[in-house]
């Protein structure tokens, strides 16, 4: 049984019976060493007061318990004289010691232990010493404390306590005085008595850097409540740093990673000043870091171009290594304090996904097809779409993933929608992600081909070498360096244990989540090693002012205030009479499909987004519209089927007329059944046949063993003979308009719908989609609002008249 | 590493405890010295040898041997006793507020034992004709407790030492003014007594009055030496008193009885006398060198009863046959020193 060596049962601290925080639940198990943080005054000292019994709780218990093998007591049970054996303290304040020596100071530790008139014995004049000796301060003995500086006066109280022989020690910020070496010297003092003698340690540290350093829990304390409590790593992230503080967001934060303290304006400027603190992979490479402005913050005024260094990393096909590099280089990236905002390209969500779970960087798609650079809507290139994403998250590097190969396109036709498209769009510097494996001279001809392949604009500037070893690599690169004008960057040795499985995203679950985290970590421990940051930074720098025609013309309503990116609900704006409608979006582990740029979009034309989880929640929120993303529904299936009010509640909000609109995944869960086949049954308590869905539309669901109509569409209405074209008054899509999208979807429906026609590009293939059923739309495509911004505002506008019901 | 450290705390224990020896090898030798001077004082001269077979052989003159035993003596010895009492008590109250400038005088303590001592005097004389010592001792308690309970009351909304100390003095001038108040209205003959007393001095001090102050103080001192230990860990502070197993309340209430008790005897015996518990605890931690209780106060008591003693003797001869009142000695000699002490913290 392990039993906590100190337990705060339910305890409230306070003043004068005044209850300051209250609720704490704390067990503090032997030779932990526990550290509150907070802001000043927010009751850390109450809190160690309580436990020293200087101050009476206001409520609860705190028990202690003196062996490993004995029961936990009362705190207020133990007589002063036990309590003083088992627990020594270290308080802030100045004494008033007149003229006792340092020594005598710390001889009073040995209180507990001597007798009736206090005097030492040859014992405990040793263990005297010996606690003098281990903060090393035994010249000190004979001066008086008084005349001793305040940190030579903290090593000799931290000795005193050492004299009281405890099982667990109290400390009230005892590094408040000190400098660095004084502070290291008492911590590591603290931490050897902890592990080696296992003595508990509780204290309180304004150092947070420290704490979470030194630290096996950490207690942040502000406000009423115990505001966290766990290990650093957990919850010491850059948000609970910011929120425990009040840090203001405009002049730094806390970077949890390098438990430092960042301060905006001097981080610029010292990157400015080209002072970069960046390793070098291959020695002998003379050169510093040049003068190049590596990472000004976007240019934010509506100007005609944007200067943002950027990269693209692609592949001459997949599976060489691209995104498995790309997570090690932005993970890299971000712990050189950069702020990098990752792109995919093409339509496809899972990267986009990753890069905002697994990394915590910003991320969204990138699509020469969805946005192609002839469009009437300006707002509606790659080049706009890239800027709108740097400007909004204030990123100073920006980092696209390509997609297949990279010359590989729209399928038959030329290299539209390739990443080389998107690259030539966008201007971007490319690197050439290599699987070199059992290759060695060959590398240089494969390489000659992609560059010069390209012609004219040649954007493939360098090359990273996957799958290599160490000892090849000095040699290739001068290969390639001699019969290229491609620079190599550097290499990833081979290395079995960085794969991660199937990247079948839907929301992570923590440990899935910790566990990618730390390969991606070991990742870019790895690259930092064989990556010439310096060349790949300047490679991003290469990148010209991007030209992006009037990208800034739209009215910010929303967008600009919550990163649709998180899964927060929205504050209750009751108060604010001309909030825009309200549209309820499903975002769960079932449904989680959705462009940044469509959630953007909505907002932009004044909608206010709220998240909901149709597999969790019991109910709707409140809102004017629904919108059903794409996802894996057929995973949850089961869950979803057993949420009958849920489903009931779509059908009521619908019957009475709430905007609907519904694809892929969602278009499923409106339909009436969801059939499953065996692979996929049994996730949760599902049916092994059917599950009953919303029954909104109607229409089957059921598996196929291929995709179905896969790859790039543009869906326009069907001219209006056909009786479900009657009620297209409700259709989002205006006439002669066409929106772009894709489908991408195993299952398939009995009954697709026929309101518009999905053509794929080159004009070949063509077939019917969406249902059209009063205010409901949804189909099996994934639209890219932006490509035909009336939609959104079509929908948005029927959210509005619906809210004015 | 036995071997390396044992010389070298050794050494400076050795040190230290030479010092201690010398200090109170000279302490225990002036204390002897005032008695014989003492002694040998007077308005009628006794020679030495005379002196001394009447102190140990009981034979003489009945006449010198009232002198030096009904008169000398019981002053001596309770100028010693008193002397050591007020250093205790001194040294007691600087504990407990922390602060070496804090005495039963300064804090007005005295004064409120003495107005009480006025009242009940008054009081039982007007009724009983008498008064006996017990009573006065109780009432000078009394007196002590309240004043004290008034001075803690203070301490506890005034976060400076000095505000502490102007209170103290506002008390002892309130009391001082009803005690005159009182003088004024009183019988002639309960005046006499009163102003007797209240001068100040060991004038009045007989053998019953002695031996009651010696029994009290004698207990007083055993209490207070047992006490040692937790002053010393007092010293660091009350947190970290307690925090190595003294039990703060009992330990506070014991020391501000203790104080009170002694210098309510004093002032129950000799009235209101100034400095002396403020100046002697002073003295005698810089000549020890150390503020360790279990040296300090035995070192005081002896100390107190050194500074009264002489002090008792210059008050009685500088300006004989006129007695000064011991008070004035004792200001002459201990506000210097205190005045000193001041001086010396600022810096």
């Amino acid at each position: 049984m392990d039993k906590n060596h100190l337990q705060l049962d339910q305890l409230v601290v306070g003043y004068n019976g005044k209850a300051l925080i209250h609720g704490i639940e704390i067990g503090v198990r032997r030779g932990e060493i526990v550290t509150l943080v907070g802001p000043n005054g927010s009751g850390k000292s109450t809190i160690l007061k309580t436990i020293t019994r200087q101050l009476v709780p206001v409520g609860g218990e705190i028990f202690l318990s003196e062996q490993e093998t004995s029961s936990p007591k009362k705190l207020n049970q133990f007589t002063p004289a036990d309590l003083a054996r088992n627990m020594a303290v270290m308080l802030t304040g100045r004494l008033q010691t007149e003229l006792m020596t340092c020594r005598d100071v710390a001889a009073m530790g040995r209180y507990p232990y001597t007798g009736r008139l206090g005097i030492l014995s040859d014992a405990d004049e040793e263990k005297v010493d010996m606690a003098l000796a281990a903060v090393h301060a035994r010249h000190l003995s004979d001066r008086p404390f008084d005349a001793v500086s305040d940190g030579e006066r903290q090593r000799i109280l931290l000795a005193r306590a050492i004299c009281q022989e405890p099982k667990i020690i109290v400390l009230d910020e005892p590094t408040s005085y000190l400098d660095i070496r004084h502070k290291l010297e008492l911590l590591s003092i603290l931490h050897r008595m902890s592990r080696e003698q296992g003595i508990t340690v509780v204290m309180s540290l304004h150092e947070i850097d420290l704490a979470m350093k030194i630290s096996d829990r950490i207690i942040c304390v502000r406000g009423e409540e115990i505001f966290a409590c766990g290990k650093p790593s957990e919850i010491l992230d850059d948000e609970t740093v910011r929120k425990l503080y009040d840090l203001d967001p405009e002049l730094g934060r806390f970077d949890a990673e390098n438990g430092s303290l960042e301060l905006y304006f001097a981080e610029n400027e010292s990157r400015a000043n080209a002072d970069q603190p960046l390793k070098k992979a291959s020695p002998g490479e003379a050169g510093m870091a040049e003068e190049k402005e590596v990472s000004p913050k976007a240019d934010q005024r509506e100007t005609e171009s944007i200067s943002i260094p950027r990269l693209m990393i692609a592949a001459p096909g997949s599976g060489s290594g691209k995104t498995l590099i790309t997570c090690g280089l932005l993970r890299l990236l971000q712990r050189k304090n950069f702020r990098p905002a990752a792109f995919k390209c093409g339509p496809d969500y899972i990267d986009p996904m990753f890069h905002r779970q697994v990394l915590g960087i910003p991320s969204r798609n990138l699509d020469t097809f969805f946005s192609p650079a002839d469009s009437e809507n300006t707002a509606n290139t790659a080049p706009a779409t890239l800027a709108r994403a740097v400007v909004k998250n204030r990123a100073d590097i920006a980092v696209i993933e390509g997609v297949m190969g990279y010359f590989d396109g729209t399928g038959t036709t030329g290299m539209d929608a390739s990443s080389f498209d998107l690259a030539q769009q966008t201007d971007t510097p490319v690197i050439l992600i290599l699987n070199a494996k059992g290759m060695s001279r060959s590398v240089v001809p494969l390489l000659r081909g992609f560059s010069d392949y390209e012609k004219e604009d040649r954007k493939i500037r360098g090359v990273i070498l996957n799958r290599i070893s160490a000892g090849m690599f000095p040699i290739m690169k001068k290969w390639i360096e001699e019969d290229t004008d491609l620079r190599v960057i550097g290499y990833l040795p081979q290395d079995e244990s960085l794969s991660w499985g199937s990247r079948h995203l839907g929301l992570l679950q923590p440990e899935e989540l910790t566990d990618l985290q730390e390969q991606i970590d070991r990742l870019a421990d790895i690259l930092e090693k064989t990556i010439d940051q310096e060349a790949l930074l300047d490679l991003a720098g290469t990148a010209p002012a991007m030209p992006v025609p009037s990208w800034k013309k739209e009215k910010k309503t929303n967008a600009d205030q919550m990163p649709s990116g998180t899964n927060e609900k929205k504050p209750d704006l009751a108060g604010r009479k001309q909030a825009g409608p309200r549209i309820a979006v499903a975002r769960d582990e079932a449904f989680s499909f959705y462009y940044e740029d469509n959630l953007e979009m909505l907002q932009e034309c004044g909608a206010e987004l709220v998240f909901f989880s149709p597999v969790q929640d019991r109910k709707l929120p409140e809102a004017d519209g629904l919108l059903l993303g794409g996802g894996y529904p057929e995973l949850h299936a089961g869950a979803l089927a057993q949420n009958e009010e849920m489903k009931a509640q779509i059908r009521e909000c619908a019957s009475q007329g709430m905007p609907v609109l519904a694809e892929c995944g969602g278009f499923m869960y409106l339909q009436e059944n969801l059939v499953l086949t065996d692979m996929e049954a049994g996730k949760d308590g599902a049916d092994q046949e059917t599950c009953k869905m919303c029954g909104l539309l109607p229409g089957t669901c059921r598996m196929t063993d291929k995709l179905v109509r896969f790859g790039y569409i543009e869906l326009e209405k069907k001219a209006g003979e056909n009786s479900e074209a009657e009620s297209f008054e409700a259709g989002y899509l205006k006439d002669g308009h066409r929106i772009r999208g894709h489908e991408f979807h195993y299952f398939d429906s009995t009954d697709n719908g026929a309101a518009c026609t999905a053509r794929k590009p080159g004009g070949r293939r063509s077939w019917d989609c969406m249902v059209v059923q009063d205010n409901i739309m949804a189909g099996f495509p994934h639209l890219y609002y932006r490509s035909d911004p009336a939609f959104a505002e079509a929908f948005v506008e029927k959210c509005r008249q619906y809210s004015r019901k | 590493m036995d071997n390396l450290q044992r010389p070298e705390y050794a050494h400076a224990k050795a040190l230290r405890r030479t010092r201690y020896t010398v200090v109170f090898a000279a302490l225990a030798a002036a204390f002897l010295a005032m008695i014989i001077l003492n002694i040998n004082t007077g308005s009628v001269s006794i020679p030495v040898a005379r002196i001394l077979r009447i102190l140990f052989l009981r034979q003489g003159e009945a006449n010198e041997v009232s002198i030096i035993w009904k008169i000398r003596m019981p002053r001596i010895l309770q100028a010693a006793i008193l002397g050591g009492a007020l250093a205790l008590s001194g040294f007691l109250l600087q504990t407990f507020f922390g602060n070496p400038i804090a005495g039963p005088f300064v804090l007005g303590i005295s004064s409120g034992t003495k107005m009480c001592v006025a009242v009940v005097m008054i009081l039982l004389i007007g009724r009983f004709g008498t008064a006996s010592s017990w009573a006065l001792i109780l009432a000078a308690f009394a007196g002590a407790m309240i004043s004290t309970a008034f001075i803690l009351a203070v301490s506890r909304s005034v976060r400076h030492m000095a505000a502490l100390l102007v209170a103290g003095i506002m008390i002892g001038y309130i009391c001082s003014a009803v005690t005159e108040f009182l003088v004024t209205f009183a019988e002639d003959s309960d005046i006499v007594n009163l102003h007797g007393w209240s001068q100040g001095s060991f004038s009045g001090a007989d053998w019953s009055g002695t031996g009651t102050a010696a029994i009290i103080v004698g207990i007083a001192f055993v209490c207070v030496f047992l006490l040692a230990k937790p002053i010393g860990a007092y010293q660091m502070g009350e947190e970290y008193a307690r925090s190595m197993g003294v039990n703060i309340k009992r330990f506070r209430m014991e020391l501000i009885l203790l104080s009170g008790v002694l210098s309510a005897c004093v002032t129950a015996f000799a009235g209101p006398i100034s400095f002396v518990g403020i100046a002697v605890p002073f003295l005698v931690k810089r000549a020890l060198g150390t503020s360790k209780p279990i040296v300090v106060i035995p070192a005081a008591f002896l100390g107190g009863a050194v500074f009264c003693m002489v002090s008792d003797l210059i008050a009685r001869m500088a300006f004989s046959p006129t007695e000064l009142n011991i008070s004035t000695v004792t200001s002459i000699l201990g506000a210097p020193i205190v005045i000193y002490m001041l001086i010396r913290r600022n810096r």
